[in-house]
Order: structure tokens, then sequence, then C-alpha cells
């Protein structure tokens, strides 16, 4: 019987002491499906598989049940057609939130849909009606990817990159399941599309001699916030390939990957720079969904975080459109948001950052618009940045737990950006925290939280969830103290270490590693904080630490007149995609101006809607001379290149980047 | 009438009903999967089926009697209805539904609208079959008998 043959396997990879006692017996399985008849025959059939099976109707809950622990679960295997949410989005937050393997089911065939579950992280795409053969095979994800996992924890940095090295048999043989599994699949499906997106960016594998073929190195977001850990943890400036490959200490890569990789990054960055304004306005833009679900408080707690203080001095670009922030996904954006409607209120002379901002009350619609279902792929590779910031982050932000719960919703396109706009904040909050250390270890919170944001203009809603995340880092022993709380509206801004976040997480480019990104600025979202007052959660998640630097101008501001926090608060000045939406509700306009005008906003998709909040306000954008300084020494000149390789997408870039490399250009100088 | 005979009624009712397109194999899966610990599951996924059917079609009509017609919706509630009819293997009800989903596309209203009758018209007819089946399933089981295990490739 199928089943018992797997047992047999089982047993044979236990010998070769490579599968550690995987029990596939009782896995617990989440199964999610809005139709009553078919959960209940799937839940038939898992059952027969002899898992654990919990079922629900009703995705949202799902979600809840899965951040209540995340360990309840094993896998998580859900319908594509929900009412209450899109099953991708479930997809995306479950993928970086819990990092859990996640199964889509649906009745539709096309080949698009498949690929866009791939995309979005699927581990595999299953049509309806299922058959329990197919399901006798799932654990395989769920070995594979706790196999994947500790073989990347338990990898000494060694020399030798040879994926195949370690593990030996047992690789071997979990690679042949995972072939089995695929081809399994496959049948059921289009292979096309998973093979396309297998192979990811390869890169030169070709001149490693000693390895057997090695498979072409994929950067999936996990992957992408190594990298941006490492790149942090280095400094941008100093990141080498060698060195960034050291750190990241994973076998899959040889120095050649990172190298492109790197360059790619960096490119992005630039790109980012010139745009940043534009991200915030992104930024605000967020998701709807994400926003709406973390409200205004992830955004808060984001501007919070980033911009203690120095925010409202800098007259942060205040995101014209609170929206905008919203509609960034990335948590970046949120705090922008929240930033900037605290920090906006401050001081900054001609912020209306305050008033525009708090997009994350107002209508995420940015961040709607902002697709935050970027596909993994495309996700991952501007992301790649922006995820990695986000893990960077996260460390920074100790907060890690927090920002998983907070905000799943995030999709992982979000991430890209909010990666970044997290690794904004969590270089903040690293540095707040003064945790270089943490940096580290934070990884998967960075992650997770970044995740969610959505990369690029997605941001937003990471943003939100970074609020979320915030609160939660501040009980952390890590988070300093950020005065972020303080930053309700505006004062707290000054006042607060808010660390510049970039919000230009959106981009993905700026997002990695850069940690040009300042985020000590915080305030980055500063922009548009108009509200301050809408932002409450600034004051209570604390700030997010770096979060996103606004971008362009508050940025520069405040960086003036907050040199000192940026110093200490910023590890690396990530690269503030987002500085400063503009300081005027026109932000939003702006942003979405710049979206539309950059192309490799993190998040793929921008929407239509969020490129057109940013097109208003592309003014703003132009203040900081210092950006112009920044700009260049992030030297990001060919994020052209990067960014469209990253984003296929509609984001436009926004306009408002230009300052924001100025910005960059100066914080790196502070730093 | 004595258990094997009512066995064999009962399989040649399977045969047929395969024959004729009403179920396919995805059917005898879920009688597969029914066993000593689940007696009861066969029927209870096709009483939630015949429920949530109900819903979809008084919802469909609803959709579909509308002066401005909301093709999305109609569309949704169709696949729903295909998902769960391929779920317990009433294929013929599955493949009126995706003739359905063609016209929806098409924004077809007409076309929508006869659909509509015919994936009526498969339902009821399936349904009729369905509790027949189960009918004497439990006829079988009450005379002590148990259900034959149907191959079908």
């Amino acid at each position: 019987m199928a089943v018992e043959n797997q047992k047999d396997h089982l047993r044979d990879e236990e010998e070769d002491g490579f599968i550690n006692r995987f029990p596939i017996v009782g896995m617990r399985v989440l199964a999610v499906d809005d139709n009553p008849t078919c959960l209940k025959v799937l839940d038939k059939l898992l059952r027969q598989c002899e898992y654990h099976v919990t079922t629900t109707t009703n995705a949202i809950e799902a979600l809840r049940m899965l951040r209540e622990n995340r360990n309840n679960f094993d896998l998580v295997i859900s319908d594509v057609d929900m009412p209450d949410m899109d099953g991708f989005k479930l997809l995306e937050m479950v993928g970086l939130e819990m990092d859990l393997p996640v199964i889509m089911l649906s009745g539709h065939r096309d080949r698009n849909m498949v690929f866009k579950g791939i995309s979005h992280g699927a581990c595999d795409y299953l049509l309806k009606p299922v058959r329990l053969e197919e399901l006798q095979n799932i654990w395989q994800h769920v070995v594979r990817k706790q196999t994947t996992a500790s073989k990347d924890q338990n990898k000494a940095s060694n020399e030798d990159r040879n994926p195949n090295i370690s593990g030996g048999n047992s690789q071997n043989v979990l690679e042949n399941i995972a072939e089995q599994n695929k081809n399994l699949g496959k049948r059921r499906k289009d292979q096309d599309e998973e093979e396309e997106n297998e192979d990811g960016e390869g890169t030169g594998d070709e001149d490693d001699p000693s390895s057997q073929k090695k498979p072409r190195v994929v950067w999936s977001v996990d992957l992408h916030k190594k990298f941006l850990i490492a790149v942090n943890q280095l400094g941008l400036e100093k990141a080498v390939p060698k060195k960034i490959l050291d750190l990241m200490n994973d076998e899959r890569l040889t120095r050649e990957n990172v190298a492109s990789h790197l360059q790619k990054f960096r490119l992005y960055l630039k790109k980012a720079n010139h745009h940043q304004g534009n991200m915030v306005a992104a930024l605000g833009g967020g998701n709807d969904s994400y926003f709406q679900m973390n409200g205004m408080e992830g955004y808060a707690n984001f501007c919070t975080s980033t911009g203690s203080g120095t925010i409202s001095s800098t007259g942060m670009p205040s995101c014209p459109s609170s929206a905008v922030f919203g509609r960034l996904n990335s948590p970046a954006g949120l705090n922008m948001r929240g930033m900037s409607s605290s920090t906006l209120v401050q001081p900054v002379p001609s912020q209306n950052i305050n008033n525009s901002w708090i997009p994350a009350n107002q209508s995420s619609s940015l961040l709607h618009g902002i697709p935050t279902q970027l596909n993994q792929s495309k996700l991952n590779n501007c992301a790649t940045g922006i995820s990695q910031l986000t893990q960077i982050d996260s460390t920074g932000f100790a907060v890690p737990s927090g920002f998983h719960n907070s905000r799943a919703t995030l999709s992982n396109a979000n991430n890209s950006l909010q990666v970044s706009n997290h690794h904004l904040m969590m270089d903040g909050n690293s540095q707040q925290t003064h945790n270089s250390g943490s940096f580290r270890n934070q990884s998967s919170v960075g992650s997770a939280s970044l995740g969610n944001t959505n990369a690029g203009i997605g941001g937003f809603s990471n943003l939100l969830d970074y609020n979320h995340c915030n609160e939660n880092w501040q009980s952390q022993a890590q988070l300093p103290k950020f005065p972020a709380n303080s930053l309700p509206v505006c004062e707290s801004f000054n006042g607060n270490q808010l660390h510049p976040t970039s919000i230009t997480a959106f981009n993905p480019r700026p997002c990695v590693g850069n940690n040009q990104v300042d985020f000590s600025s915080g305030n980055v979202i500063t922009a548009t904080l108009e509200d301050a007052r809408n932002v409450p959660s600034f004051q209570e998640g604390g700030l997010i630490g770096n979060v996103i630097q606004p971008t362009s101008y508050a940025v520069q501001q405040r960086w003036e007149e907050h040199k000192v926090d940026y110093s200490q608060n910023m590890i690396r000045p990530f690269n503030p995609i987002n500085l400063q939406v503009s300081s005027s509700r026109e932000a939003t306009n702006f942003v979405a101006h710049n979206t539309n005008q950059s192309k490799t906003v993190c998040n793929n998709r921008v929407d239509a809607s969020f490129v057109d909040q940013v097109n208003g306000t592309s003014t703003s954008v132009g203040h900081c001379t210092e950006v112009e300084k920044l700009s260049s020494d992030l030297r990001v000149n060919s994020n052209d290149a990067y960014m469209r390789e990253i984003m296929a997408s509609q984001v436009g870039y926004i306009p408002g980047f230009g300052t924001i490399n100025d910005i960059m250009g100066t914080m790196v100088k502070r730093v | 009438m004595e258990v094997g005979q009512m066995q064999r009624q009962w399989m040649g009712y399977m045969k047929s009903l395969f024959m004729e397109g009403f179920l396919d194999g995805q059917f005898l899966q879920l009688q597969q999967l029914q066993d000593e610990n689940n007696p009861e599951f066969v029927v209870e996924v096709v009483s939630l089926f015949f429920e949530d059917s109900e819903r979809i079609l008084k919802d469909l009509s609803f959709a579909v009697d509308q002066q401005s017609v909301d093709f999305k919706k109609i569309d949704a509630h169709v696949h729903q209805f295909k998902g769960s009819s391929a779920s317990i293997g009433a294929q013929r009800v599955k493949n009126a539904c995706i003739a359905f989903r063609n016209f929806c596309e098409e924004q077809n209203i007409d076309a929508c609208r006869s659909c509509l009758q015919q994936v009526k018209q498969e339902y009821i007819h399936v349904k009729n079959k369905l509790e027949t089946l189960l009918r004497l399933e439990q006829q079988i089981v009450a005379a002590g008998g148990s259900i034959p295990m149907m191959e079908w490739n």
C-alpha cells in the first residue's frame, strides 16, 4: 500500500541517518476550503493517509489558528477560491509568517493559476478533485523543508558549497523523493510553470570545478533574507561576495552566485534611492487588506519606531497620502506611515507629512493597489534584498515574534518591499538595541515580518504588521526602548528613536542589504504623517526601529538633525527606498507617481490604483540635497537594469526616488 | 429480499450509474474510504452535497433572474458547484457546470439560463439515483450484509 511504502522508505532514510524521525503518521495538516463538501472529502482522504487533520472553511479562521501557534501544524492545504480571502494571499502569509509548507488546491487547471500558486510559494498545486495517492505524498514537502532548514543551520561554514555534499545519500534520497513528488504533481498540472519557476536565477555555477552539476540557485525569500542579513552585518560598502558567502553559510551558493546577486541588489538600491520618494508613497499604499488588518497601528508602530524624532524634524516628505503608505504593504511602508504621521507632525517644517500620511488610516488603498502578490519568483528577485532586509530587520528589532503574529497578511510580494522596510526597520532596531548580534538571530523574525510586508509597494501591509510587531518587539527584550512609544503622533517621533525607515522598502532594490538605508531616521514615513494621531500604534508599538526611512526629504533633514541617532541606530543605513514620502498629502500622489515610474518597485504588481495615488506627489521628493550625496554614496547606478529584472511589474518607479538616493547618500555618509 | 440478492442489485445499479455517466471514479474512491470506523461516510458526504447544492442552486436562480446579471458572481457559484460535484463524483453535474461556466465567460445570459436549467436537471437526476443507491445500501446493512467493494478503472 502506498502509505506503507512510504513508511518503509522513511525507515530507510532513517537508517541513513538523514531524516530525523519525521513522523508521517500524525503529521498535522490544516485544511482550508470554503466548500463544505470538498472539505469533508478532503478531510477524510487526509485521515486515510493517517495525518492529523484540522479543517476550516474560513481562511481568516485558518490564519488565526496558525498564528495562535505555528507549531500546531506541519502543513497547510488550501483552496484557492475562497470568499473571505484569496487563497494566494493566505498562501503568502503563511509562508512568510510561519514558514510552513502550503499546498494549493483548485478546480482551475489553467497554467496561470498554477504558476501563480508556485510563485506565491506554494509547495505544490493540486487539482480537484484530489486523489488519495496525491495526498499520500504531501508529507514530503514537510520533510524537505525541515531538511533544508536544518542543513542550513548545521552547516558550518565550509568551503564546499556543493549542495549535494551534505547529507550524502540522504540528500539524494530526499531529492529523489522530491523528484517523485514533483512528478506526481506534474501529472496533474502543467509542468512547465513549475519547471520554469524552479529555474530561478541560475548563477555561475559552472566554474566550480569540484562540484557535480549544481542546481541553479534560486534566490528564494529566505535565501535573500540571509543575504540581507549578511550584507547588513558587513555594511553595504564593505560587503564583498566572499564575506557575504561566509556569513550566509549556505552550501548551495557559490561566491559567484552571491556576487551576481549582490550586484543586482546594489542596482536595486540605487534605483530605489531614486525613487525613494515614490516608495514612500507607495508604502503608504500598501495593501489594503493588510492595512486594514493591521490597521494603522502597524503603521504607526513602524513609523514610531523608525522615526523617533528625526522624522518629524526632517520633514519627511510626508507621504502625502498616508494611503500611499498603506499601500505599501511593506511594513516599512506602514511604519512609514505611522511614522510619518507621528513624525510628520513634528517639526518638520515643510512637511505636510503629518497630514498626508497616515496612510494606514486612509486607505490602504495604495497598498491595495500594490499587488502584493508578488510572484514568489519575482518577489524573490526583487525582494531578495528586501526579504533579506527583513530578516535583518527582524533581528534588529528583536521583535521577531511580533511580526509573525502581526500580520501575516502581507503577501510575499509585499514582503520584498517590506522586507526592505523591515530591514530598514530592523536595522534601526538593531541599532537601537545595540545588538549587532541580534541581527543574526532575528532573521527569522524579520523575515517573517517582512515577508508580510509587501515588497515594494506592498510593503505597507507589512508595515502594518510591522507595527504590530513593533508592539511585540517592544516587549521583547531586544527592543530598545524606542521612544517610539513616544512617537505617537509626531511628537514622539521627534523624540523617539524612530529610525528612519526607508519606506522605500518598496523597491526591492533598495531594500536589501543596504544598510544604507539609514533607518535611524525612522521617520521615513513620517512623510505625510499628518495624522500623527491616526497612528496610534506608533506609540504603542514602539519603534520598529529604524523602519523605513522617509526616503526623501524628510530623511534628509532629519539626518541632519539626528545624525547621532542615525549612526547609533542604524546599523546600516538602509536604503530608504521609501524615503520620504513627500511631505504632503500629495505624498501619496507622489508615491504613486514614483511608483509608476519605478519599475522595480518591489511589488511586482503594483496596483494601478496605487500607482495612481502615487502619481500625485512628485514634488516633495525634491527636497533633500543631501540625498544627492547619499545616492552617490550608494553607488547605485544601474538600478534600472536590476529593477527591471526584479520587477516585472507594473509598479512604476516612484519618481521621488531620486531623492532617495540622495538621502541614502547622506545616510551613508552619516553612518 | 435476501442479502445476496440485494447486494447484487446494488452492484448492478452502481454499474449502470457508471455506465450512464452519472458517477465517476471519485465516487468509488469515496466508497473505498468508508470503513467500519466510518460506516456512514458516504451518506454524510452525499447529504452534505445535497445541502450545498440546494443552496447554490437557489443562489444561482436568484442571480440569473436579476435585471442586471452579475456574471462574475454566477461564475463563482458555478465554480463552487462544479467543485463539490467533482468531489463526490457526480460527473454529469460537473460537466453541466463546465458548460455553464463557458457561457458565463461569454456573458451570454440566455445560454446561461438554459444551462442553469440543465444543471438543475442533472442535479435532480443524480440526487434521485444516489438516494436510491443509498437506500439500497441501508437495506443491505440492515439485513446484516455489507456493501460490496467495487473496482472501477
